[in-house]
């Protein structure tokens, strides 16, 4: 049997000798050809982001770069043009070729992609302009980079590591190279196109230019400057809108180069009547009424056309918010350690009925206008409800691109911080808009000095307050077998009142479950309105990194501040990655708000 | 067996995807294309041959009990050939098949056929039964994939062949529609067979 097992494995040694024979001489023949397309295609990819280089030197890749597998210099005459850089880091289906050029001038010249094995739909998105174009003549910086490009919806198991590879060779340029990053003039032959650039928002496209006229913080009016296409040629005309009165108050032709005969008709007497018609209406119906000049119909259509969308961009972004202020007295504060938040403008105090009611922060904040057009930066306003959550946020001074820079103060991207508590942390979770990147990432530092002067006056507000310490006493539990797992009850008084109602409830969760541990041991305040106040672990056995997440703000938003009943815990949504704890936590709230429920039925 | 009818048998009687169903998938994966289907059919064919040749040449030295990875390690040696050659010498289609170049290695066809046929048959006998089960592939691929490139795409081996006003219709080159086109052709191929096979048997 033995002698007969080595026989049988022998002649298999021997069947895979020979085929190893074959394969090694088929191998010789294939090299040369395949290492030859290879080269081709590297070289082809070169001179694709390149191509005025005459020849590629290779050079050796510095530590640091895992991404990067290979580091030319592309040289003409003697002189380096550029760095090109290759990467191949792995898809969802394979390695992604990456030839990426940055000119000795700082920016990213040219970007290719080679063969891929990403399926076809998910390859082409990663090789079409919405995605690669983005990375052209930017400057070669991983900042920018990490900031302008957005990965791909959809496709992120191909594109994400794609941008992370484009980090590393930029970092490698910066670092290693010692080029310095410069955003560049994007190659090709210029383009003449029509541009909207208000297009993203609604058609504004007659609009050319919007001046503000006004007092200080204190506009009067919008002069919009309008060229609106009429029968060959278009209509310049601008059109004055009041604030105050929400009405157009004048529109004038600066300019028509319309058919001899008819554009010109708007020049004299009937023209006259026609813009007069203009004068006094409302932004909400501004061509109610106007009639246009017989023969000339489409001329005058441009015009109205020009005024109704100047009123509608009015009314959709200009307009002044109503007062919401009315009946508060502001005072100004001292800010204790101003050097801390230096964006910060002034803070003041809102007053209303002799309590403080909000405080109100003005944060400078640069944004893309400063950044890269030499602009003003942002001036945010930030208001602060007494309880020390983000009570609005308004843009006193906005000299972002409109469109982008808008972004920054509507639902989507407000509604991450607004009613949530002002601290630096609140802040800095916030999730930039792409498309508006920098301008949100700019109001996002701007909340966050804003956050730094509240806390600072805050904490020397407590320290007055907290003369008058909560007090804690028992409180026994009306049928504590019906919420087992609440260990005690507490009422949390200060000065006379009940403050708070605390619970601390034994949960068991992943540890207990699986790990023969013990149970999570958290603590569950309750206000005195019977809304959650807040959440801690006492004691939490939890795999760190996935425990914990239980007690932070995505989670924990779900339920605080909401009222403290059995449906709030039951509607709080696990998180996924810690099902099992944050499911855990979801039965002690329960349990605590059966608790609380039980206390309140009771003292009725 | 006469020759003549083993090359035959792997075209029509036995063809190995319309009448055995064998090597489905990559039937259904490479054939969105004509020029793709017939690059699987060639490659596989050469793997077919090859292996069914050194099978039946090796029949009497291999033993029975290590027959099963011998014939694995002959099928994956010729696989691993095709693939250094179409790499070296037919780049676009080595690009187009991909990962299905690999895959014949684990095509029923190859294996069913060394071990079906070659390990019993002379090695004349096995080179034509390889001819002839290579061609059927490759046919049946070229088949199913003009129908899917026509309807789905409105091209014929990439040229335009349908009108302007033709709509592609896209699933056909999509999974679903690969297996749906793949069974209307069974439907017709039996349907076809049937009618052939009824009247053999009124002229018997």
């Amino acid at each position: 049997m033995r002698k007969n097992m080595v026989q049988l494995g022998g002649r298999l040694l021997l069947f895979t000798f020979v085929i190893a024979l074959l394969l090694g001489g088929t191998f010789l023949l294939a090299k040369g050809p395949i290492e030859q397309k290879r080269l081709e295609a590297t070289q082809a990819a070169m001179r694709a982001v390149l191509p005025e280089a005459e020849e590629f030197e290779e050079m050796t890749v510095p530590d640091g770069y895992p991404l990067v597998t290979g580091l030319y210099a592309g040289k003409a005459g003697g002189e380096i043009l550029g760095y090109v850089l290759t990467a191949s880091p792995d898809g969802y289906a394979g390695p992604i070729p990456i030839t990426m050029c940055v000119g000795v001038g700082g920016s990213i010249y040219g970007i290719e992609v080679g063969e891929l094995m990403e399926t076809p739909s998910h390859a082409a998105k990663l090789i079409a302009p919405p995605f690669l174009g983005q990375y052209e003549a930017l400057a070669a910086d991983p900042g920018v980079i990490d900031s302008q490009v957005d990965i791909i919806s959809g496709s992120t198991v191909s594109s994400r590591p794609f941008k992370e590879a484009t980090l590393q060779m930029t970092a490698l340029t910066m670092e290693a190279l010692g080029i310095t990053p410069n955003p560049g003039t994007p190659k090709g032959a210029p383009v003449e196109e029509d541009v909207n650039p208000y297009g993203l928002v609604g058609d504004f496209g007659t609009i050319r230019q919007i001046r503000r006229v006004g007092l200080g913080r204190q506009t009067q009016r919008y002069i919009f400057d309008l060229a609106s296409m009429g029968f060959e040629a278009p209509v310049e005309i601008l059109a004055s809108i009041d604030v105050e009165r929400a009405q157009v108050t004048e529109v004038i032709l600066v300019a028509q180069n319309d058919t001899d005969g008819y554009g010109d008709r708007l020049e004299g007497a009937e023209g006259a009547d026609f813009f007069a018609q203009f004068a006094n209406q409302t932004v909400e119906n501004p061509l109610d009424g106007v009639d246009v000049i017989g023969g000339v119909t489409v001329t005058c259509d441009a015009v109205k056309k020009g005024v109704a969308q100047a009123s509608a961009f009015y009314m959709q972004y200009l307009i002044p918010m109503p007062e919401q202020d009315a009946g508060l007295a502001f005072e100004d504060i001292e800010l204790p350690t101003p050097e801390e938040y230096r964006g910060v403008q002034s803070a003041q105090r809102g007053i209303k009925g002799g309590e403080t009611v909000l405080y109100r922060f003005v944060v400078r904040t640069p944004g893309y206008a400063a950044d890269y057009e030499n602009g003003p930066p942002i001036l945010i306003q930030v208001d602060v409800d007494a309880q020390g959550n983000y009570l609005a946020l308004e843009a006193l001074e906005n000299p972002e691109t409109p469109g982008f820079g808008n972004k920054a103060f509507e639902e989507p991207f407000t509604g991450q911080f607004i009613g949530k508590s002002a601290t630096a942390e609140t802040a800095e979770s916030i999730q930039t808009v792409s498309g508006a990147t920098v301008t949100t990432d700019a109001v996002m530092r701007g909340l966050r000095q804003a956050a730094r002067a509240y806390q600072s006056i805050a904490a020397a507000v407590d320290t007055v307050s907290s003369a008058t310490p909560i007090e804690f006493e028992d409180i026994e539990l009306p049928a504590p077998e019906e919420y087992r797992g609440v260990q005690s009850a507490q009422r949390g008084i200060k000065g006379g009142e009940i403050v708070l109602y605390r619970f601390v409830v034994r949960t068991p969760g992943y540890a207990a479950d699986y790990e023969n541990g013990p149970p999570i041991l958290i603590q569950v305040d309750v206000d005195a309105q019977g809304n959650y106040l807040a959440l801690e672990a006492l004691e939490n056995p939890e795999t760190p990194g996935f425990g914990n997440k239980a007690f932070e703000e995505p989670f924990t938003g779900q339920f605080i501040g909401k009222s403290a009943t059995v449906e709030t815990a039951e509607s709080v949504q696990t998180v996924s990655g810690a099902t099992i704890t944050t499911d855990a936590v979801m039965r002690g709230l329960r349990q605590a708000a059966c608790a609380y429920q039980s206390i309140v039925a009771d003292q009725q | 067996m006469k020759l003549g009818k083993t090359f035959g048998h792997g075209i029509l009687g036995e063809n190995p995807i319309f009448r055995q169903m064998l090597g489905i998938c990559p039937a259904l994966a490479v054939s969105t294309t004509v020029f793709d289907g017939l690059g699987m059919g060639i490659a596989t064919t050469f793997v077919l041959v090859f292996s069914n040749l050194a099978t039946s040449l090796l029949r009497k030295i291999i033993p029975e009990a290590i027959r099963i990875p011998s014939l694995a390690l002959v099928i994956a040696a010729f696989v691993t050939v095709v693939q250094l050659v179409a790499e070296a010498f037919v780049p676009a289609l080595h690009q187009s098949l991909g990962i299905f170049i690999p895959l014949i290695a684990v095509n029923c066809i190859i294996f069913g056929r060394a071990e079906g046929f070659a390990f019993r048959n002379s090695p004349l006998q096995s080179v034509v039964d390889g001819l002839g089960m290579g061609l059927g592939f490759t046919l049946s691929l070229a088949l199913l994939a003009a129908f899917r490139e026509v309807l789905g795409n409105g091209t014929f081996l990439g040229a335009q062949v349908m009108p302007a006003s033709f709509e592609p219709m896209a699933i056909f080159i999509s999974p679903p529609g690969g297996f749906i086109m793949l069974g209307l052709l069974l439907a017709a191929i039996n349907l076809i067979v049937r009618k052939l096979e009824k009247r053999a048997a009124a002229k018997v």
